[in-house]
């Protein structure tokens, strides 16, 4: 049950990043809800093998996104083991971690955009990439991730509630 | 004399008295009289009743207040269930106006067969120019199909499925699109960027390019119908130097909204790839 909704969820984050979100820019860039969203999962310690979801997650948006069908999936896991590296480290202040897994999946993400663009022979001006699409969506991303986390945790308290020990 | 019949005496005169005086009040013999006596009788009246009613009023306005506010509320809510009825309806007036453009258009190139779809959502990647359209397979999309609006060029089918497909636009870098230019026939090369801007390559030097120029699809490659209206040149780079002269392209399609879209049926977009020269192994 618990991973029916958590699928269900993550069916609703695409169609919301695609409806909506996709469609706010700044500048050339859009935020990734679904990458905040995988963040803070994996920064919740009670989440057990996040990986499972980020391979859902990245195979769903690879289907109707145009990249190829591995970006996502390795976009997403990548940004999951960030998290769990980070998890260990500052795991004090979870909202700080939860800003720098953001901003470096960001840069993942789309610098591995850039290099499938360039593999299908489509080549992106790296500078302009950068300062039209990168700087903007990472700070996009960073001023929805309070929220995203804010609501993701309370999605996982609601899957995973603590067992109290009587 | 019997006490008691003295008293019963002076009553019977009593009320002979004041049947009296009521016959001729109703006999009309005493209106001057009751005028007199009665003015101010009705001043007070009408004092006394005037004080009562402000007493009463202050007492029942503050019933009133709420009865007021309730019907406000009631008002309020009609007003916002109406101004929520107007948006939807003009919501709907627009959907119309873009269907009845899609219309127009398929009316004026009735060789064309199209399926109108709408536009439901936009690629996730920000490097990627692509549109989701809600008619698919089923509907007779397939794919390399042209999709076009009421004012021109949109792009091309990329992928399908059975109740969906996935458009991509001419502001994409990853298409280009074979264009001439409708004063002279002069072929170019459309490409998007990643900006969404569009620019135009391959343009000959000898051709006096101004601007203002239209630009229509020129049908060469096979990958589009030949004169469908794309946009028109608003700047023109040319260096004595290059080879060629660039320019850039204002789309007569609004990208950010674009909302329906019709996509051409029956044209069968031709595949070079085979003609394409490889690398000898």
């Amino acid at each position: 049950m618990t991973r029916v909704a958590a699928v269900l969820a993550i069916i609703l984050v695409v169609m919301i990043q695609t409806i909506i979100i996709g469609r706010l820019h700044l500048l050339q860039g859009t935020a990734d809800l679904m990458l905040m969203v995988m963040a803070a999962f994996s920064l919740n310690e009670r989440v057990s093998r996040p990986w499972i979801y980020g391979i859902i997650a990245g195979a769903l948006v690879g289907f109707i996104s145009a990249v190829p069908d591995w970006v996502p999936i390795v976009c997403y896991l990548s940004v999951i083991l960030v998290a769990r590296l980070f998890r260990r480290r500052v795991w004090q202040i979870p909202v700080l971690a939860m800003f720098i897994v953001t901003f470096t999946g960001t840069i993942i993400t789309n610098l591995l955009t850039i290099g499938s663009r360039a593999l299908d022979g489509v080549s992106i001006p790296i500078i302009d990439a950068v300062n039209l699409v990168i700087l903007p969506s990472a700070l996009l991303n960073m001023i929805l991730s309070l929220p995203v986390y804010a609501i993701t945790n309370d999605f996982t308290a609601w899957m995973y509630p603590i067992e109290v020990e009587s | 004399m019997n006490p008691f019949i003295k008293i019963n005496w002076q009553s019977i005169v009593f009320v002979i008295l004041a049947v009296g005086v009521i016959l001729l009040a109703f006999g009309g013999y005493l209106s001057p009289v009751i005028r007199i006596g009665a003015s101010p009788l009705v001043a007070v009246q009408k004092w006394i009743s005037t004080r009562y009613m402000a007493i009463t009023e202050f007492f029942r306005e503050p019933r009133d207040s709420a009865s007021l506010i309730q019907k406000n509320a009631e008002l309020e809510a009609e007003v916002a269930r109406l101004q929520t009825k107007v948006i939807e309806l003009q919501q709907r007036q627009a959907e119309t106006e873009v269907l009845r453009a899609l219309l127009d258009f398929a009316k004026a190139l009735p060789e064309n067969e199209y399926v109108a779809a709408t536009v439901i959502g936009v690629d996730p990647s920000p490097f990627l120019h692509y549109v989701l359209i809600d008619q698919g397979s089923d509907d007779g999309v397939r794919h390399g199909m042209p999709v076009v609006t009421a004012k021109g060029l949109v792009g091309r089918v990329d992928a399908v499925i059975a109740s969906a497909a996935r458009v991509q636009l001419i502001t994409d870098p990853g298409l280009s699109v074979n264009v001439q230019f409708q004063s002279n026939k002069t072929k170019a090369i459309l490409t998007g960027s990643l900006t969404g801007d569009i620019s135009l390559e391959l343009i000959p030097q000898d051709m006096a390019l101004r601007v203002g120029e239209v630009v229509l699809t020129s049908g060469v490659g096979g990958k589009f119908p030949e004169n469908i209206l794309v946009g028109q040149v608003v700047n023109v780079r040319r260096k004595e130097n290059d080879l060629y002269q660039t320019a850039t392209l204002q789309p007569v399609v609004d990208f950010s909204k674009i909302e329906a879209v019709l996509v051409i049926k029956n044209f069968k977009p031709v595949d070079i790839t085979p003609l394409i020269p490889t690398p000898n192994r």
